[in-house]
């Protein structure tokens, strides 16, 4: 197994990195987490609780996205954004992966005015 | 109907929805994605997201949605919408049943415009549904969609498919309303879509076993219903898939 300083960072890893990276950072001692972790008055429990929701969160993105790595063949290559990429697409076997649902909660669209009712995002790519 | 379908349907006046409908319409007309309040996506093609974020959806540019679902040869006669929620089962049953009333309601109130008349209606029987607990015709046994990989993927979203013609695009907001107000009604949180992005797939077909099941969908061929009592049950593509793109 490569030692991780030794691991290629790409535009298609990079945000697993960020992702382990945080991961690790709440783990190490001295990091503001483990400093409330340290504290006795309630309002340090409640960060404490606060950072623990937060690794949770975190656990589960990781969880899902090394799943949907795995799946990727090693030659894999090319790119995606919102002005179109070509051809990259994976699809992954749903039992092979965690579903997780958007983070942000909704407000149901009869509760919007009108201005809310449709949003289009620009298209970039021509 | 229950209480709270009318309840949200009556905040959804047709004077309100006719500038939005337009919205949609021109973006079908550009082969764009769009977003219904902020839960729902809504295109005529196939929709990914990755499995780690699913608040960005990926509209499949070069897809069509009836192409690709329901293996037909025309091309931008399917709407595709994928309303949010947290993960868990939503009784595809009730969902059903919601969007069936929604759409009688919708009938009633639109006959009696006199702008409308019978314009803009859209037949229940060509509309489908896939959830987390099955799916398939919304007006039939609804006992498809019953493969785990399929149900599986929809523990975070429901599935709606329909035949579109372009004065019907003001039922989309009834048959989300409904949906929404069956996703609550049963427990769980609407979730947002924060994003939409555009992506080009190279064989979008070829990949998608796990998503397909059997189906007695009425959206298959363009037959008229009633010729299709006798129709087989095909394998179709109820869901969006998910894919890893780079980001």
């Amino acid at each position: 197994m490569s030692e991780y300083y030794r691991l290629i960072r790409h535009s298609g890893n990079k945000n697993l990195f960020r992702v382990v990276e945080m991961s690790v950072a709440v783990l190490l001692p001295g990091t503001i987490p483990q400093a409330h972790r340290g504290a006795a008055t309630q309002l340090a429990k409640q960060a404490v609780s606060h950072w623990a929701a937060i690794k949770a969160a975190l656990k589960i993105r990781l969880a899902a996205m090394l799943q949907s790595q795995f799946q990727l063949s090693s030659s894999g290559k090319g790119s995606s954004d919102n002005r179109g990429g070509q051809g990259s697409v994976q699809f992954i076997n749903p039992l092979h992966t965690r579903i997780i649902a958007p983070p942000k909660p909704a407000i149901p669209l009869s509760h919007l005015p009108d201005a809310q009712l449709v949003t289009k995002e620009i298209k970039l790519h021509g | 109907m229950v209480d709270s379908l009318n309840t949200s349907l009556a905040q959804l006046s047709l004077s309100r929805l006719g500038v939005a409908a337009a919205v949609i319409d021109e973006a079908l007309g550009l082969g764009q994605g769009i977003r219904l309040g902020q839960s729902t996506v809504f295109s005529s093609k196939v929709h990914a997201f990755n499995s780690h974020s699913p608040e960005h959806v990926k509209i499949m540019v070069n897809t069509d949605a009836g192409q690709v679902f329901y293996y037909r040869s025309d091309s931008g006669r399917i709407g595709h919408l994928d309303i949010f929620h947290e993960c868990g089962t939503i009784d595809h049953q009730v969902a059903a049943y919601y969007v069936c009333s929604a759409l009688e309601r919708y009938r009633t109130i639109a006959v009696q415009q006199p702008t409308m008349m019978s314009t803009g209606l859209l037949n229940p029987d060509l509309v489908d549904i896939q959830t987390a607990t099955g799916g398939g015709r919304i007006t039939g046994s609804l006992q498809g969609g019953q493969k785990p990989s399929v149900r599986q993927v929809h523990e975070n979203h429901v599935h709606v498919a329909l035949q579109l013609s372009t004065n019907n695009l003001v039922c989309l907001f009834y048959i989300v309303a409904a949906v929404e107000t069956a996703i609550q009604d049963l427990g769980l949180e609407l979730r947002c879509n924060e994003r939409i992005s555009y992506v080009e797939a190279a064989d979008c077909q070829s990949d998608l076993s796990p998503y397909t099941d059997q189906t007695d969908s009425l959206l298959v061929s363009q037959q008229l219903p009633e010729q299709q009592a006798s129709c087989h049950v095909p394998d179709i593509t109820p869901g969006s898939p998910i894919v890893y793109l780079p980001e």
